[in-house]
């Protein structure tokens, strides 16, 4: 291809299970620690660019928001509702491990405004939940003994009340 | 849970993260939060926390208290209240450890936190949501504090000092007086103010204008 534009420009990301991905540079760029690594070569990157610590599944559903998110973006002006529905559905459509594990991809891959939302998807999720739940969710041991425990759960006692039942 | 999940390295989120979740959680939950762990219970607890929450506002608490006497108070959340049919009203348990000997007033709030007197020497800063109180003692120097003649007073806070302040003005003999009490400092200032200035406390400023 002659005359290729610098948004058309695809770069090739491979997974921990040695997926290829080609993705847009335009959408690489919301991928802040890929961009890092093509802005510190100093040649071009013809390779594909292996990302050691992000698996298939993840890479495919931040590829499949980030894709959504420009598209609303550079649309007609009703896109904030449609973006809102895909959000919505995007949130329900993962388990909680799965959530947790594309947190931890987002993360890693620098994905700002993804990892806002997905930040927030979590904080709803836990907010009105009990401890228990709450430490399964994030994998956390109790570290406290049963007295101590009883004694946090009196002094807070007031903001036990109307929580959801497991 | 009967068989307990293996763990791996995807099940355990980093701290910066789990601080960035918590940022976004409203403050009625964060006391039942603090007992997931210690950890947990020391990063809810730290003031520079405390700080970012109430900046960065993803989860901003709008609740009115009612004093109804001074063994009675009550608490709504307004969204809740202007959202729903069911809103809850929690009684919330004073800060003194016996019934107060003598009324007592609210003086104002300010960031999350009321303030109440009980005169004459008796200041408590409350945060109703997190139960946190400190009492403070007062003896007043030249004027007692029965706020009765008080002028205005208010409570509010100082940003370049990082300082919670009482502020309480008189009119006596022809002047204004203005007291300035600073929480941080635990001491008083007090102004002589020009008799055709006017004073007014505006969310948590003190504005004079003549």
């Amino acid at each position: 291809m002659s005359g290729i534009s610098d948004t058309e420009r695809m770069i090739t990301l491979k997974t921990v299970e040695g997926t290829l991905f080609d993705v847009k540079s335009s959408i690489a760029k919301d991928l802040k620690t890929v961009q890092a690594f093509i802005d510190d070569s100093d040649d071009d990157v013809t390779s594909p660019i292996p990302l050691p610590n992000v698996f298939t599944r993840e890479l495919s559903r931040i590829l499949d928001y980030l894709n959504n998110h420009h598209r609303f973006r550079s649309g007609i002006e009703k896109a904030d509702e449609e973006m809102a529905r895909y959000d919505a559905e995007f949130a329900k459509s993962m388990s909680h491990e799965e959530l947790k594990a594309l947190i931890l991809a987002a993360n890693y891959l620098n994905v700002k405004d993804l990892l806002e939302f997905l930040n927030q998807t979590v904080a709803d999720v836990i907010q009105n939940k009990s401890v228990e739940f709450v430490r399964n969710f994030f994998g956390i041991e109790n570290d406290y003994t049963p007295e101590e425990e009883e004694k946090l759960r009196n002094e807070n006692e007031w903001a036990f009340n109307g929580v959801e039942q497991d | 849970m009967e068989k307990k999940k293996q763990k791996s390295i995807n099940d355990i989120l980093p701290l910066d993260l789990i601080q960035r979740i918590l940022l976004r959680i409203p403050v009625k939950h964060l006391g039942r939060l603090k007992c997931v762990s210690k950890l947990w219970h020391s990063l809810i607890s730290d003031p520079d926390f405390a700080e970012s929450h109430l900046h960065l506002s993803f989860a901003p608490t709008h609740a009115c208290i009612y004093i109804k006497n001074s063994t009675e108070a009550y608490l709504v959340h307004l969204d809740e209240a202007f959202n729903g049919d069911n809103y809850q009203v929690k009684e919330l348990s004073f800060p003194f450890k016996k019934k107060p000997t003598s009324e007592f007033r609210v003086m104002g709030s300010c960031r999350g936190f009321v303030l109440l007197h009980q005169e004459p020497y008796y200041f408590v800063v409350w945060n109703p949501l997190t139960g946190f109180s400190n009492i403070v003692h007062r003896s007043m120097g030249r004027y007692s504090y029965f706020l009765d003649n008080a002028i205005l007073y208010g409570f509010g806070y100082d940003a370049s000092r990082d300082d919670y302040l009482v502020v309480v003005a008189w009119q006596a003999c022809g002047c204004q007086l203005l007291h300035c009490f600073s929480f941080k400092t635990n001491s008083c200032i007090s102004l002589d103010v020009h008799s055709s200035s006017r004073w007014v406390l505006l969310s948590g400023d003190l504005v004079g204008c003549s």
